[in-house]
């Protein structure tokens, strides 16, 4: 028999990694739903909206219980996705009890697999990457990798001091906006355009939008349009910290 | 000659997007297929916005990217979204932002109004790209040779 209390507590864990991580709402629901079929009263409910969580268990001896969690902290982490997608698949299906399962879960929830400095390196490469799939010159590709270190150098500083990520973001467009022009103004056959683009690019709320429109597209609408909010907000703040640098610096 | 300049273009998104994944926490096992999603995506847009518009190819390349994601979904056994997010980063419209704050910043308010509609229909592209192959059941991309299963199997046990 097992503790209808303990399994809601489990699955309120999984979908709190999950949906700080970035799954998408979709995916936490179905994970949180898997995992509450364990217990085996009818009518068991998972629900999952972009800032919050509600899991239910009707039955008859004990009443019905509902627990809820409010998730604000927002990252993408996709280690953290895959561990708790394992850990619950292999909890399902029998191959380890729920308060296994349980510790595994605190266990991953303070791994980091990256060190920062090669998370600095590999936003430069990716910047530096992007202007070179956009049709840049090599000249391009190694200005925006300089640009792409300084924004993940100030990146890894903003998630230390809790920067909002929003303000992180715009100034992170004005150092390339800034840079670049800048830049085009000491080596002429650099071209403004395409280093910004693609410094910004790593920054951009891609992740988001697909996201969203996916679950606006499976039907979860407030989910959806809420992360359609972030995403705009995020792009417009970017945009407006490439057009503060370029004005400062005359275009 | 165009050719060639769209491989080399896939190779640097190949790149760009392992830098992605380890930006965004992948596992280092899977880093090899992130960067592969993001050559594939790459690589189908280049080659058919040649010949049709772009917000089409961004959705071929959609729908590309997003069944290469559910099949190595199925072979790593891990989710999708792991290989889907790096996948389609390169084809998020980052040029339609930059131009959009160009023009706004110049004062040119047709131009700024068709990049947004151009960059909201490319994410809307991208979104119903990944739908068309989201939707299909998770057994279409089972077809696998028999060796695959027991690794699979093993790898589950784990």
């Amino acid at each position: 028999m097992m503790d209808d209390n303990q399994l809601l507590k489990f699955a309120l864990d999984a979908g709190e990694v999950m949906l700080s991580s970035g799954a998408e709402t979709h995916r936490v629901q179905d994970t949180m739903h898997r995992i509450l079929s364990v217990s085996h009263s009818t009518g068991v409910e998972a629900m999952a909206m972009s800032t919050f969580l509600i899991v239910s268990i009707p039955s008859k001896k004990s009443g019905s219980l509902t627990l809820t969690r409010g998730v604000y902290s927002r990252s993408v982490n996709f280690e953290k996705i895959c561990s708790v997608n394992d850990i619950s698949r292999s909890f399902v299906s029998g191959q380890i009890t729920l308060g296994q399962a349980a510790r595994r879960l605190e266990e991953i929830s303070h791994t980091s697999a990256y060190s920062p400095i090669s998370r600095v390196v590999s936003f430069g490469v990716a910047c530096g990457g992007f202007a070179m799939v956009l049709d840049g010159t090599w000249i391009d590709g190694l200005a925006a990798f300089a640009f792409g270190l300084l924004i993940g150098v100030l990146l890894n500083l903003s998630g230390k001091t809790k920067m909002p990520y929003f303000f992180s973001c715009m100034i992170g467009g004005f150092i390339a906006g800034a840079g670049s022009v800048a830049f085009h103004k000491v080596v002429p056959a650099a071209g403004t355009g395409i280093i910004i683009i693609g410094s910004i690019m790593p920054l951009l709320p891609g992740m988001t939008m697909t996201n969203s429109i996916r679950d606006i597209m499976e039907g979860n609408f407030i989910s959806g349009t809420s992360k359609m909010v972030e995403a705009l907000l995020i792009a417009f703040a970017i945009a407006g910290g490439v057009g503060f640098g370029i004005t400062t610096f005359g275009y | 000659m165009i050719f060639l300049n769209i491989l080399f273009e896939s190779l640097m998104s190949f790149f760009a997007c392992i830098s992605f994944a380890i930006l965004f926490n992948a596992p280092k096992k899977e880093l090899l297929y992130c960067g592969i999603s993001g050559a594939i995506g790459w690589f189908f847009y280049a080659l058919l916005s040649l010949f049709i518009t772009p917000t089409m190819a961004t959705l071929v390349a959609a729908v590309f990217v997003t069944a290469f994601s559910r099949f190595a979904s199925y072979h790593r056994q891990a989710p999708s979204t792991l290989y889907h997010i790096p996948g389609i980063m390169p084809l998020v419209p980052g040029t339609a932002v930059y131009n959009t704050m160009t023009a706004a910043l110049g004062g040119m308010i047709l131009e700024t109004y068709s990049n947004i509609l151009l960059g909201l229909k490319l994410a809307g592209a991208i979104g119903a790209g990944s739908i068309l192959m989201l939707a299909l059941p998770y057994s279409f991309f089972e077809i696998i040779p028999k060796r695959m299963k027991k690794i699979k199997k093993t790898t589950l046990k784990r």
